[in-house]
């Protein structure tokens, strides 16, 4: 039987509070899991007037819902396509870190999440989790992502810019 | 040095069906539509190596063995929504096979990346 994965949504104290199968995800200045545009509207990351502003990391595990013949492995993710590019000033950074040993989501600057996603393209991934998984219910590393906003950046709606992942079943 | 350029294009995506040829150890993709002729062409003339009885198609080699198969599923989720796509794949390590669910096959070189 095929794989099964869907992706959750951590938040609160130590990134332990299941938001379950995500639709979608947005970046926000609330540690929430929230992800409609109200939420967006509502709870934007302020464009500082030097320096950067950061939104609430977010905290996302692959759940393995349905499990695979033998296993999944080689979790990937990039950023959205070549010449789709994030808008300007914004950066959005990535990270992982083992499951259960979560970190309470933060709005500054974030220790885990340290690597642009715009360096990781279809032909040059990023290494969410190398590790292999069997059995259903099993949760992928987390991985921790946060919006670096740059005094030079627009107001207005960042846009649906994607987060592309891959991984191998066998 | 003078010399004489040819843009490489890439393979279409085109159904295609597999056949393991036992003797030679290798692979043959048969494709049902036009395309990968020039490649093709030539290997031709070994497809009675693996027994076939479709003399006169195109056929394209994936030398081995070994080769790795696996399922490979990329997804992509944004503020938009979230949504997968499944694909088999097959390697020799030197070319790479990948097929839809549609059934559609495309070759890329080198590993899977």
């Amino acid at each position: 039987m095929a794989a099964e994965i869907r992706l959750h949504v951590f938040t609160g104290t130590d990134a332990s509070t299941d938001g379950g199968s995500a639709a979608s995800f947005s970046f926000l200045s609330i540690d929430s899991a929230a992800d409609d545009q109200s939420a967006r509207v509502s709870n934007p990351i302020s464009i500082p007037s030097s320096g950067c502003a950061y939104s609430y990391e977010k905290w996302i595990s692959a759940c393995v819902s349905v499990a695979p013949d033998n296993n999944v492995s080689n979790f990937q993710v990039w950023g959205s396509p070549p010449g789709q590019a994030f808008p300007a000033g914004t950066c959005w950074l990535v990270g992982t870190a083992p499951y259960g040993s979560g970190s309470t989501p933060t709005d500054t600057s974030s220790s885990i999440a340290t690597s642009s996603l715009a360096d990781a393209t279809s032909g040059a991934k990023y290494t969410w989790d190398s590790a292999s998984y069997a059995a259903a219910g099993s949760m992928t590393r987390y991985l921790v992502m946060q919006l670096q906003v740059e005094a030079s950046a627009s107001p207005g709606d960042w846009g649906p810019c994607d987060l592309n992942y891959s991984f191998d079943e066998v | 040095m003078p010399g004489w350029l040819r843009k490489r294009r890439p393979s279409p995506p085109v159904p295609a069906a597999l056949v393991f040829d036992r003797e030679g150890g290798g692979l043959a993709v048969f494709p049902d539509g036009p395309g990968w002729l020039e490649v093709a062409r030539p290997l031709l003339e070994s497809a009675p190596r693996a027994g076939l009885r479709v003399p006169g198609r195109p056929v394209v080699w994936l030398v081995g063995p070994p080769f790795r198969f696996f399922y490979r599923t990329v997804g992509r989720i944004s503020s938009a929504g979230h949504v997968q796509e499944r694909f088999a794949c097959l390697t020799n390590g030197r070319v790479t096979l990948w097929a839809s669910e549609d059934g559609t096959i495309s070759v890329h070189s080198g590993e899977p990346r």
